[in-house]
């Protein structure tokens, strides 16, 4: 009897595995199914915490905000002056494209998706388009600020998962705004990224802006990465690296603009 | 066994959820607590080691954290019976821990 039962234990457990196993061949439509279900609930949860999170932060963070205030005028005062620099900068260049007869900068074709859920210790987010609507591996995501997120690492049928910049995975070349100085940047999980291979004799210090560039061909050219932290530099490596502040925050993402075709 | 089931079913889901949609705006560095791994932990290190219920809680455990992560699934179930074996017949044998018993 004893035997008979175990036994019996033995061959649920077998049939169990098998059963674990063999959903793997059919993945994608278990977890299109469970996204499916999960998605409405998923966005008044999140909804919900982002609420009061924002409530409570408000309220602890006062301090905090006052002065983020003040250094945000600042930067907001020489971002005003760069931009006024740049638009001298762009006209004189449309005038000389105009001259040689180059083309002008390309257009995206977009596609806008509402984040429903974010997995912050694998440094994903699903959205809620898929397949059927247009979208495929190694898109990227930005947000309406042009703020680099990530991309498309699994589509489903009407869901598909971000990596984001900060993911383990990712890894891409991205340049210094005022320098031009290039460079890599690595994902080191749970929201932080460095920005590496930085040649040694190169200036980059902390509040440098970070953008991609198209080198590699994995985004396009211009979009916003991010801003040096913390700049790491040694006498005896060939090269310096620094820790990034992500463009985006993951408590304000709520939509994303996915580039279908750069 | 069947209510059991089916009340640990429902609350891994519900703890998949919340860790994907509400907990995330409460993360402290980028961090949030793994519901469903520290309840695993919980029934295993409190119920006896003859008992199995600790595993199936793996195993539902497991299942619904391979359905919100990008591996495959089988993964988190794996570890997690690992994890269980671990607390049942390690942890238990050379830790002493007080469990509940029945009035």
């Amino acid at each position: 009897m004893k035997i008979h039962f175990r036994k019996y234990n033995f061959l649920i457990i077998i049939l169990l595995v098998a059963a674990v196993l063999s959903l793997n061949f059919f993945k994608k439509e278990v977890k299109s199914f469970f996204y499916f279900v999960s998605a409405p609930v998923q966005k008044v949860l999140w909804e919900a915490g982002d609420n009061i999170s924002d409530f409570f932060g408000n309220i602890f963070s006062i301090d905090d905000l006052k002065t983020e205030n003040e250094n945000l005028k600042i930067q907001n005062q020489e971002l005003l002056a760069q931009i006024a620099l740049l638009e001298s900068l762009r006209q004189e260049n449309e005038t000389l494209n105009a001259a040689v007869g180059i083309g002008l900068e390309k257009e995206f074709t977009i596609s806008s998706a509402r984040v429903i859920s974010k997995d912050i210790n694998q440094d994903t987010i699903l959205i809620d388009k898929g397949s059927e609507d247009g979208l495929s591996l190694n898109l990227p995501a930005i947000t309406e600020q042009k703020n680099l997120v990530g991309k498309i690492s699994e589509v489903f049928n009407h869901y598909s998962k971000v990596m984001l910049t900060t993911n383990s995975d990712m890894s891409f070349d991205a340049v210094i705004f005022n320098t031009q100085t290039y460079g890599i940047v690595k994902g080191e999980g749970h929201l932080e990224a460095d920005f590496e291979f930085v040649p040694r004799e190169a200036e980059m210090k902390e509040g440098d802006l970070i953008f991609t560039t198209s080198l590699g061909d994995i985004f396009p050219n211009n979009l916003f990465v991010g801003s040096i932290k913390e700049v790491e530099r040694n006498d005896i490596e060939s090269f310096q690296s620094a820790s990034l502040q992500p463009a985006f925050d993951i408590n304000d993402l709520s939509n994303l603009i996915i580039i279908v075709k750069f | 066994m069947a209510k059991n089931i089916i009340a640990l079913f429902v609350s891994f889901y519900i703890f998949a959820l919340l860790q994907t949609s509400f907990l995330v705006s409460f993360n402290i560095s980028g961090i949030i607590p793994d519901a469903i791994i520290i309840s695993v932990i919980l029934i295993n290190l409190f119920e006896d080691s003859g008992e199995k219920f600790g595993f199936l809680a793996a195993f539902i455990g497991g299942f619904f954290l391979d359905l919100f992560s990008s591996d495959f699934i089988g993964l988190h179930i794996l570890i997690l019976i690992a994890v269980s074996f671990f607390v049942k017949f390690i942890l238990r044998r050379y830790v002493r821990i007080p469990t509940f018993q029945r009035i």
